[in-house]
């Protein structure tokens, strides 16, 4: 890595929201004169760049503003680059492109100066102001920021992507589960004992000083993280208490406390086991004697109105017009998908949809589904035991309970199934599984929440 | 480029199931530092903090997913300070007639959920669904992540130990990770399906077995954990006594004396039998009085017992005058009398008139009055002490000469019990059996 232009080329963001790359002559010029020796040079010294960059930049020298335009050009393109990076990371399984993060995280294209409102609001301006050359490089800098800040961290969460930080583990890592992870990677009864003393001293010093990170700040979107990299006091505070005496750096310590949390942190994220849930019983599946047609119909209409009806509510039980909105746009949806056999992909455009994982995330077709067939079996449940009185007899409504599951429970299965099936299928027809027909009948005829 | 898209992802997690998220919202995480910021433990604040999370999470979930299910949460052991301080679960949570125990736990972990074996073990806390919850703190988020039956988590718990700090590790690959069927329980199953166990009768048995151990070691908790301190026999005892509990809770960042006092008043009203006070209301000779070693007094109109008259007019001389003294006491004809002759450093008497409050305050009223019988010796001091379920009531000091006397008046409403203590210079202690008044 390290390419000088890195510090005269500005990346930004045009009004089309397109990302762009000029060359800052003026600032090239001023780093060459900077920094002559670098000009044919491969090994880039950035630690030391940045931090003769900095010290002009903070002083009251009259290069301080080019000082300041080569740091904002660095800062600008390591932010382009971890956009970029998480594209390769996450396209392709979580549909997350570097178009939809570059327009939150880099400053707008103007042709004047900024104004200093728009500045002072700006990632690059907090990055430059918050950061120390003598604790860290400025690429390490940008990317510990760039991904506490709140925008980028609300976009990563939509598409299913969190942070686990080094501090949430060690915060969430107590005696027995420490003892448990480090002796599967058999490490020694003396090691364990030190890094049941860090970790003590981890807990006693920084937990108890976490509750102002739990209220809410409203002007904190630069620092979001709960559990923020502690402080140099704290580390000074456990340095003590784990070696008595300061016979090491707080940064030694810091490091230490990181390399126990890269063991656990194995030991965390292990991959999710499926447990084997006996689904494969392909029981022969019969048919509905002809009596329980109707009764199944009408219990249907039922459940899929109920569920509809339910989500709606949720979706605006705040009262917020946005929520009625919403509301709105959910059972237009529904309609686009159910009744007319419009692709999801094409649904989400013409509702003003980030893209179809956006969509599928509002919708939650699967859910709605499994809850449909839930409310089926209960309704039917309901439905024989008032025909049969034996909501009076608790054994009686036993057998009923196993009766029906027997009887419905496949035909409820090969519903969803049937649905989820047509669902996936790419080239839309109008779907005509029942379940899909029974939706898009319901909202066909209620277009409009609170019928 | 490589190293920096590792460096940059290293730390960032991929969640498979993006449809079951729930997301916080900003008030829920607010009112979850409220709530654990009333909890007078700072060890624990945390904890509570992260359980509020767990149960909001849960609560926003099944108002999404089954608005018709009602969670009941006021009697929440979270909501609850003297058993959030001890115990890591949201329990006597109720759904209907169901009872439900969230697990916290770590939205990213897959691998060991931490079960109180509190929760498993003791039938106080059991409960028909334990439902393991997903919280990340960092992004606001949470998930169902897996639930078990009672009978199911009992069948897994037979073939493990659990560790010293009073957990069951339990692979989450265990739990039943279709949480819709969760639901479908819910809605769907009567809660006589799961039968839960019945809380055994033997509870005071443990709690005498272990009693002296607790005397001694539960003011030497200082807010550590109690599987640090005690044995698991010492904890059920501790864990199935709501009162030793809230004794727990209010020794936080205290360490008077007069806790100590109280927890052995507290053990003896929890162990000891009590003289029912109703009784002698109702049967003025009852055979349990005599063996409980006090003398009744007839009221002074009434005078035909063959107790030495001395009592009967001493008492009648100190009430009168305790009446000068104090004018708003009031004490009805109908006050039960009675004495008690013991042999500390010298011999003393101590006195119990107790009555019923009117009607309207719902309670009674127990007045002591301690004196020496020989009034020839050396003057020394006695302590005299009250206490109920909660704290001492009253402590008074008697120096013995001058024909002098002490009192004190405690009231309380019918589910209180008062216990006395006396205790002479050297250290020599009488505890009495405590009165509690059952009405007929």
């Amino acid at each position: 890595m390290g390419l000088v232009s890195r510090y005269w080329i500005l990346v930004t963001i045009d009004s089309f929201s397109r990302c762009r790359n000029d060359v800052i002559k003026s600032a090239q010029d001023f780093f060459n004169e900077q920094f002559p020796e670098l000009t044919n040079q491969t090994e880039i010294p950035d630690r030391k760049i940045q931090r003769q960059l900095m010290q002009l930049y903070q002083s009251s020298d009259p290069r301080s503003e080019m000082a300041e335009k080569c740091l904002r050009c660095f800062i600008s393109n390591v932010l382009k680059e971890s956009c970029m990076a998480l594209e390769r990371k996450f396209a392709e399984k979580h549909y997350l492109y570097s178009t939809e993060i570059l327009p939150l995280v880099l400053d707008v294209a103007q042709k004047k100066s900024p104004s200093t409102k728009d500045k002072e609001e700006s990632l690059t301006t907090q990055i430059l102001s918050t950061f120390n050359p003598n604790k860290s490089n400025l690429s390490t800098w940008v990317t510990i920021i760039f991904k506490t800040y709140s925008a980028v961290k609300n976009t990563l969460k939509e598409h299913g992507i969190v942070q686990l930080t080094d501090w949430t583990i060690l915060r969430y890592t107590t005696h027995t589960r420490l003892k448990q992870a480090l002796s599967n990677l058999q490490l020694t009864q003396t090691e364990i004992t030190q890094a049941v003393k860090l970790l003590d001293s981890f807990h006693q010093v920084y937990c108890t000083q976490l509750s102002s990170y739990r209220k809410a700040k409203p002007d904190s979107k630069f620092t979001t993280a709960k559990y923020p990299q502690p402080t140099k006091e704290q580390l000074n505070q456990m340095v003590e208490i784990v070696y008595g005496e300061k016979i090491i750096s707080c940064e030694e310590f810091l490091e230490e406390l990181q390399k126990l949390a890269t063991q656990l942190r194995e030991n965390w994220t292990q991959p999710k086991q499926k447990k084997n849930q006996n689904n494969d019983n392909h029981e022969k599946v019969s048919k509905l004697p002809d009596y329980c047609i109707e009764p199944f119909d009408n219990c249907l209409h039922q459940s899929v109105e109920q569920v509809i009806q339910n989500r709606c509510n949720y979706i605006q039980r705040k009262g917020t017009q946005k929520g009625q909105q919403q509301a709105n746009k959910y059972r237009e949806a529904l309609s686009l998908f159910h009744c007319h056999g419009v692709a999801l992909k094409k649904i989400a455009s013409q509702l003003g949809f980030t893209d179809q994982p956006h969509l599928s995330r509002f919708l939650k077709l699967k859910i709605l589904r499994e809850d449909i067939g839930r409310n089926l079996l209960l309704n039917l449940k309901k439905y024989v035991a008032e025909l049969s009185g034996c909501s009076q007899s608790p054994d009686k409504l036993l057998e009923l309970d196993a009766r029906i599951q027997n009887m419905f429970g496949q035909e409820i299965n090969k519903l969803i199934q049937e649905a989820e099936k047509e669902a996936k299928n790419g080239h839309r027809l109008v779907m005509k599984s029942r379940l899909a027909q029974s939706i898009c009948q319901f909202i066909t005829r209620y277009p409009h929440c609170n019928h | 480029m490589t190293n920096f898209i590792t460096d940059l992802t290293n730390d960032l997690f991929e969640i498979d199931d993006i449809q079951g998220i729930i997301n916080l919202e900003t008030e829920q995480l607010q009112q979850a530092v409220l709530v654990s910021e009333q909890i007078n433990n700072q060890d624990r604040q945390w904890q509570v903090y992260f359980q509020c999370l767990t149960l909001f999470a849960f609560e926003e979930w099944l108002c999404q997913r089954e608005p018709s299910l009602t969670l009941h949460k006021e009697e929440s052991s979270t909501l609850k300070h003297q058993y959030a301080n001890v115990i890591d679960a949201v329990c006597n949570l109720e759904i209907g007639d169901f009872k439900v125990c969230l697990i916290p736990s770590m939205l990213l972990m897959n691998g060991e959920v931490a079960i109180p074996r509190a929760v498993i073990d003791l039938p106080e806390y059991a409960a028909h669904f334990y439902i393991v919850i997903g919280v990340d703190e960092e992004s606001e988020i949470a998930a169902v992540k897996g639930f078990l039956r009672y009978e199911q988590l009992v069948n897994i718990k037979t073939e493990l130990q659990p560790e010293t700090d009073w957990n069951y590790y339990i692979p989450l690959a265990q739990f039943n990770q279709k949480v819709d069927e969760l639901l479908l329980f819910l809605q769907c199953l009567a809660p006589t399906a799961i039968p839960l166990p019945e809380i055994p009768s033997s509870r005071e048995n443990i709690l005498r077995r272990v009693q002296l151990g607790l005397l001694n070691l539960l003011p030497e908790l200082n807010n550590r954990p109690l599987w640090e301190v005690f044995t698991w026999e010492q904890g059920t005892a501790i864990l199935t006594t709501p009162l030793l509990l809230n004794w727990v809770y209010q020794s936080i960042n205290q360490n008077a004396v007069t806790l100590t006092n109280h927890l052995s008043d507290l053990l003896q009203i929890l162990t000891q039998q009590t003289v029912n006070v109703g009784v002698w209301l109702a049967d003025r000779v009852d055979d349990a009085v005599q063996t409980l070693s006090w003398q009744l007094i007839p009221a002074a109109s009434e005078l035909r017992s063959t107790l030495p008259s001395n009592s009967i007019e001493e008492l009648e001389i100190i009430l009168r005058d305790i009446q000068v003294q104090e004018e708003q006491l009031d004490i009805p004809a109908t006050a039960i009398r009675a004495y008690q002759d013991i042999q500390l450093d010298e011999l003393l008497r101590l006195y119990a008139i107790i009555w019923s409050l009117p009607e309207a305050e719902n309670g009674w009223t127990l007045l002591l009055v301690l004196k020496t019988i020989n009034e020839n010796q050396s003057p020394s001091r006695f302590r005299l002490r009250v206490s109920d379920q909660i704290g001492i009531l009253d402590e008074q000091d008697l120096i013995t000469n001058n024909n002098n006397y002490i009192y004190t008046q405690v009231e309380g409403n019918y589910d209180d019990k008062f216990i006395t203590t006396v205790i002479s210079e050297t250290g020599e202690t009488q505890v009495f059996p405590a009165f509690e008044f059952i009405r007929e």
